[in-house]
């Protein structure tokens, strides 16, 4: 009797799923693994970590997703599934078709989130097929080609009503040579509108002052254009998004990030199997940089005294947020009516040594620079400690 | 002793569930019966004198919720959109532009020009779920009207129709449900030319809001319903 009492108290817990589960183990992936049929079954678990994510629920953003996810009747659950199945555009399409099958081992999953990663459809727009059918702009557009001779992280599929479509997965932004989590610093989709635009007859000339390596990301009348960020160690990250929207309190927020980022990509008409949101993030989640800092370096201590109590070495050399009025920083797009939370996150300076473009807005072009006069407090600091900085920045 | 009293409570339960578990007669099917032992009389709804059991006409009732929808993007196409104050009519909706298919698609979906020619264009759609929780089929089931709200609540514009169809399969839906079936639909309708124009108010932070969508469903042999939207955007030209 004793045990039946149990095991029903235990069911009841699970359904109410009330507040979200905190990690307890260190290893994320790991969680994920033990988490998964949580985010798959339970709608509850589900809905819980959506909203303590969201900690600014009166953002338009926020409230989007409030009012559509995890409801207890109708709403994005509804939604009928769509299946993975693309075909790589270059010299040699090939097609290629992803599982829903539920990974059974830590390695599966992380194949089927690299899978993901690189070729389901995050976004589609009508100009990337124009784009993706003039190879002569790739290079200087910063679109790559693989070892087969296709776009790294373009595909087409067939959109649910039937009509073929051209998109970005999450390799196009976050896969530059092929490293996956590494910012394509040179990728320029805000000049392939314009020039889009040009040949069409459109005024795109906004679109053309992005600049390489960021995308406006908040559709909300301004152009607020951020850099596109590394995805490195992110199981140390606070905040995703570089206005902080989302609060990373477990994995299941990226997890759900990922999964409503697809809902909108579908333009609201498909949802993906759970399985592959879960599988985007675990993998996510393992990316590391192929950089180590060099602690042994002098400049490690200048660091520390310096600039560790905002980049924290123990966040990746990021942190918390920050008033965006405080910084050097285009304030912009921390004061979008969408998603803007008045601060910046403090970013992770891993992979810094490997970028050429810095600062939120990428429009720096050399650390030197960031430190001279791109970053408030370069000015309080001597020569000799910019010199060491410098060169320890550069192991990162 | 104490596992014959245990017994004997679960013999109780057991019982109990076998009760409970044998068929019953509903006010439908003696309905049925009642109508054939009198020979149709015109009898129903009134008391049956002899068991004093209510007859219940058998009936057709929907109910719905809403799923998603976005208000589209007439940004590089404001002529495929509605604009309330050039279509101003007696009332009513002007007709929706013919689509491509039967569904009635607008451009955005590529139709046309193969989506070469235009950056921001995608027709507005809703997907809603209706069930007949009736008893018999429910007939001609129709969106009879999708009104525009302001997040504020000041009505906006009805706003055409284009097409509707079973989102999961894509089939034009031909307004039969039978009873205790529900089914998906994808409902195309002419969003607003000039959303951002008319949705926004004085003092509101640019692109802030959207708007709410009341979606009047109705039946030939049903009372209508209408299902409320959440606030509805237009679709992002450049979000990810």
């Amino acid at each position: 009797m004793r045990r039946l009492l149990t095991i029903l108290l235990t069911f009841s817990v699970i359904s109410c799923g009330e507040a979200p589960v905190e990690p307890t183990s260190t290893d994320t992936v790991q969680w994920m693994l033990e988490h998964a049929p949580d985010y798959l079954e339970s709608r509850e678990f589900r809905r819980a970590e959506l909203e303590a994510s969201l900690w600014k629920p009166e953002l338009p953003y926020a409230r989007k997703r409030l009012t559509a996810y995890g409801l207890e009747r109708g709403g994005w659950d509804l939604l009928p599934e769509f299946e993975v199945k693309v075909t790589t555009v270059g010299e040699n399409p090939t097609e290629i078709e992803l599982s829903s099958d539920v990974p059974q081992t830590r390695e599966e999953w992380l194949a089927l989130g690299e899978q993901v990663f690189w070729y389901a459809p995050m976004r589609r727009d009508g100009y990337l097929l124009w784009l993706s059918e003039r190879p002569e702009l790739w290079d200087e557009l910063g679109l790559q080609a693989d070892a087969d001779g296709n776009i790294r992280g373009v595909v087409r599929y067939t959109d649910p009503l039937g009509d073929q479509r051209t998109a970005i997965t999450c390799g196009a932004c976050h896969g530059d040579q092929g490293i996956a989590g590494a910012a394509n610093k040179n990728l320029d989709l805000g000049r392939a509108r314009a020039i889009f635009g040009e040949e069409n007859g459109l005024d795109n000339t906004l679109f053309g002052t992005w600049g390489p390596g960021t995308v406006d990301v908040t559709d909300d009348g301004v152009t607020d254009p951020l850099a596109i960020p590394n995805l490195w160690n992110l199981d140390t990250q606070t905040h995703i998004n570089h206005s902080a929207a989302i609060k990373l309190d477990s994995p299941a927020a990226l997890a759900i990030r990922f999964e409503t980022q697809y809902i909108e990509g579908q333009s609201l008409l498909r949802r993906p199997n759970r399985v592959i949101p879960w599988a985007l993030a675990m993998y996510v989640y393992s990316l590391k940089p192929g950089t180590r800092p060099d602690t042994s370096l002098p400049g490690h201590t200048t660091f520390e005294q310096k600039c560790g109590s905002c980049h924290q070495a123990d966040k990746a050399f990021g942190g918390g947020l920050i008033p965006a009025d405080s910084i050097n920083a285009d304030p912009l797009a921390s004061n979008s009516p969408l998603r803007g939370t008045g601060y910046y996150k403090v970013p992770t300076l891993l992979g810094i040594s490997n970028s050429d473009r810095f600062m939120n807005n990428a429009k720096v072009d050399s650390l030197e620079d960031v430190i001279d006069s791109g970053h408030p407090y370069g000015e309080t600091m001597s020569e000799n400690d910019k010199v060491e900085i410098l060169e320890f920045l550069n192991t990162l | 002793m104490k596992r014959a009293l245990l017994l004997a409570i679960s013999l109780v339960f057991i019982l109990a569930a076998c009760v409970e578990n044998e068929p019953k007669e509903t006010g439908w099917e003696i309905n049925q019966n009642n109508q054939n032992n009198q020979n149709n009389q015109n009898n129903q709804n009134n008391q049956n004198n002899n068991n004093n059991t209510v007859i219940v006409t058998p009936s057709t009732e929907l109910d719905g919720m809403f799923v998603s929808g976005h208000l589209g993007n007439y940004l590089d196409c404001p002529e495929k959109g509605y604009d309330p104050n050039a279509n101003v009519g007696a009332g009513s909706a002007p007709e929706p532009p013919e689509g491509e298919d039967g569904a009635g698609r607008l451009a955005g979906d590529c139709a046309e020009d193969g989506c070469t020619g235009i950056l921001n264009c995608e027709a507005a759609q809703l997907t809603i779920r209706i069930e007949n929780i009736g008893d018999i089929q429910a007939d001609a089931v129709e969106i009879r009207s999708l009104r525009l709200f302001r997040f504020d609540g000041e009505f906006v514009a009805e706003l055409p129709v284009v097409g509707v169809s079973n989102a999961e399969t894509n089939e034009l839906f031909e307004g039969d449900l039978p009873a205790s079936d529900g089914l998906m639909l994808r409902v195309d309708f002419q969003g607003l030319s000039n959303a951002y124009e008319l949705l926004t108010s004085e003092g509101d932070r640019g692109w802030g809001h959207g708007g709410v969508l009341e979606v009047e469903v109705g039946a030939e042999n049903a009372p209508a319903i209408t299902i409320e939207s959440p606030e509805l955007y237009v679709l992002d030209a450049v979000a990810t």
